[in-house]
């Protein structure tokens, strides 16, 4: 399990604020939240690419001051970074860094090259943006890690991979001792395959905890204007009047009206009426 | 254990750190080596010109080794299984294995040098002498200081080396036993220095560099 307890980081003007949270073994986690919301900012502290000022981070009980090494061997990464060698070959550089990785498989990363119709001979400098992040994806399979951490590859992958890419997260975990930390801005993928949702708006965590109660804990609202503006002020997280009614995204489904249309949010609808707050 | 250092070293090689090297070669060794070889000398020697040319080419290997192997190694190997004092002894390991490399390429330069009698011992001695300086020399990522430091050191130890091809092979006159003293006391009073604080910004960065740049910057 992947434990962050009242984690802070300041980045110049940005802070991530006190975030707790804790990552499941066996499901996929989505990561949700605007550009600059904090989520490469929370991946990094995860990969130990940056020190929280304050609070503890621990993976399976480890934290990186004292088990790094042992940490490390847990954790696959895709960033949106070039990581690999540009001027090596997807062989050369799989040999290269997979020689620091006890459970590295070279056939399994050349059978995933294969499958996502890579050539090991290719330099990585001459791949495409979504090679690189397919040339990377292979590498992180391969070194058998227990959590996949990826930071917005799905935007760089083609229709039809992002279908096989889904079908390979979903096999990771079938074995319910992996996890899979997706930061992404595609969030009809995560609504149909997510079991985990993190958002965070402004370095501060708003949503921690599993789709289903995401799904249980907030509801769309549709209808007449005057219906919504009598549900108790704190439960309405944002609202937008339109030509034809006003819609809303509330807290509790007990607190909506039964003459208003009522639906589970979309991440999305969640994302979007969590910015837009209240609005006429 | 010095195989896998070799193998590491073509592997790791990073070509895009190339300008600063073409810089070189454009503002300080290209016109002293025209000026040396094809117009400077009353006295041409193909033994001279092909001793300028091996001394070129060993500062240029050494150079183009250093400019390519940055102390500080890219982003993929902090995320691997490493501890901080293993990465710590691998950089510092990489970076005395170049060192060793530069030393060789400098040694086989001054003997060939020597032995083709292209320069006398006391400039082949004080030839070696920036060799030894060229070879620990390393790029660091620290912008301002070691970068002065480097802007100054590279050109003043190439240069100084060549202008050792003036001097005449056989007997010192007393004009060239004076112009030694004042390469040595150059040595002593400003190259020696320059090269202990670049020498120190080079530790430094072997330190910093056994954690990943972002958490040395926080620290």
């Amino acid at each position: 399990m992947i434990t962050f307890s009242d984690v802070q980081k300041n980045r110049g003007t940005f802070a991530l604020q006190e975030v707790s949270l804790e990552i499941p073994e066996g499901e996929i986690c989505g990561l949700v939240g605007r550009n600059g919301a904090g989520k490469t900012t929370l991946l990094n502290l995860l990969l130990g690419l940056l020190q929280p000022d304050a609070g503890s981070l621990q993976v399976d009980g480890l934290e990186y001051d004292g088990n790094e090494k042992e940490l490390r061997k847990r954790l696959g990464c895709v960033l949106v970074d070039e990581l690999f060698e540009g001027r090596l070959t997807l062989a050369e550089n799989a040999v290269y860094f997979g020689s620091f990785y006890d459970a590295y498989d070279d056939d399994l990363y050349r059978e995933r090259l294969e499958q996502f119709r890579l050539s090991p001979k290719k330099k990585f400098k001459e791949l495409s943006k979504g090679e690189k992040l397919k040339c990377q994806f292979a590498f992180a399979l391969a070194i058998r890690p227990k959590y996949l951490i990826l930071d917005e590859p799905t935007a760089n992958f083609d229709p039809e991979f992002r279908e096989a890419f889904w079908k390979i997260l979903k096999e990771f975990i079938v074995d319910g001792e992996h996890s899979v930390l997706l930061a992404t801005h595609l969030t009809e993928d995560l609504d149909r395959m997510a079991d985990y949702l993190l958002f965070l708006d402004g370095g501060e965590l708003i949503f921690s905890g599993d789709m289903e109660n995401f799904r249980d804990s907030y509801r769309i609202v549709s209808g007449e204007d005057y219906l919504i503006r009598n549900i108790p002020e704190k439960n309405v997280i944002g609202s937008e009047k339109g030509a034809y009614g006003t819609k809303a995204l509330v807290k509790h489904k007990r607190s909506v009206p039964e003459e208003l249309t009522s639906v589970p949010p979309t991440i999305e609808e969640f994302m979007y009426f969590h910015s837009v707050g209240r609005r006429e | 254990m010095l195989k896998k250092q070799w193998k590491d070293y073509f592997l790791t090689g990073r070509m895009q750190s190339l300008r600063p090297m073409l810089v070189y070669i454009e503002i300080f060794i290209l016109p002293v080596y025209i000026r040396l070889v094809i117009l400077g000398k009353d006295n041409f020697s193909w033994k001279g010109a092909i001793g300028e040319t091996v001394m070129v080419i060993a500062f240029l290997l050494v150079a183009l080794s250093e400019m390519t192997h940055p102390i500080r190694p890219g982003k993929m190997y902090y995320l691997c299984p490493r501890s901080r004092e293993e990465r710590l002894r691998e950089i510092r390991d990489a970076y005395h294995f170049r060192c060793g490399m530069h030393l060789i390429v400098m040694s086989v330069m001054c003997g060939t040098l020597y032995l083709m009698k292209g320069v006398n011992v006391y400039s082949a001695g004080y030839i070696f002498l920036n060799g030894i300086l060229a070879s620990f020399l390393s790029q660091v990522s620290n912008p301002n200081k070691s970068m002065l430091l480097n802007l100054f050191l590279t050109p003043a130890i190439i240069m100084g080396s060549f202008f050792q091809f003036a001097l005449p092979t056989e007997k010192l006159q007393k004009e060239d036993i004076i112009f030694l003293i004042c390469c040595a006391v150059f040595f002593l009073i400003a190259i020696l220095p320059a090269f202990r604080a670049m020498k120190k910004c080079i530790d430094r960065e072997i330190e910093a560099a056994a954690v990943c740049e972002e958490v040395q910057d926080h620290a």
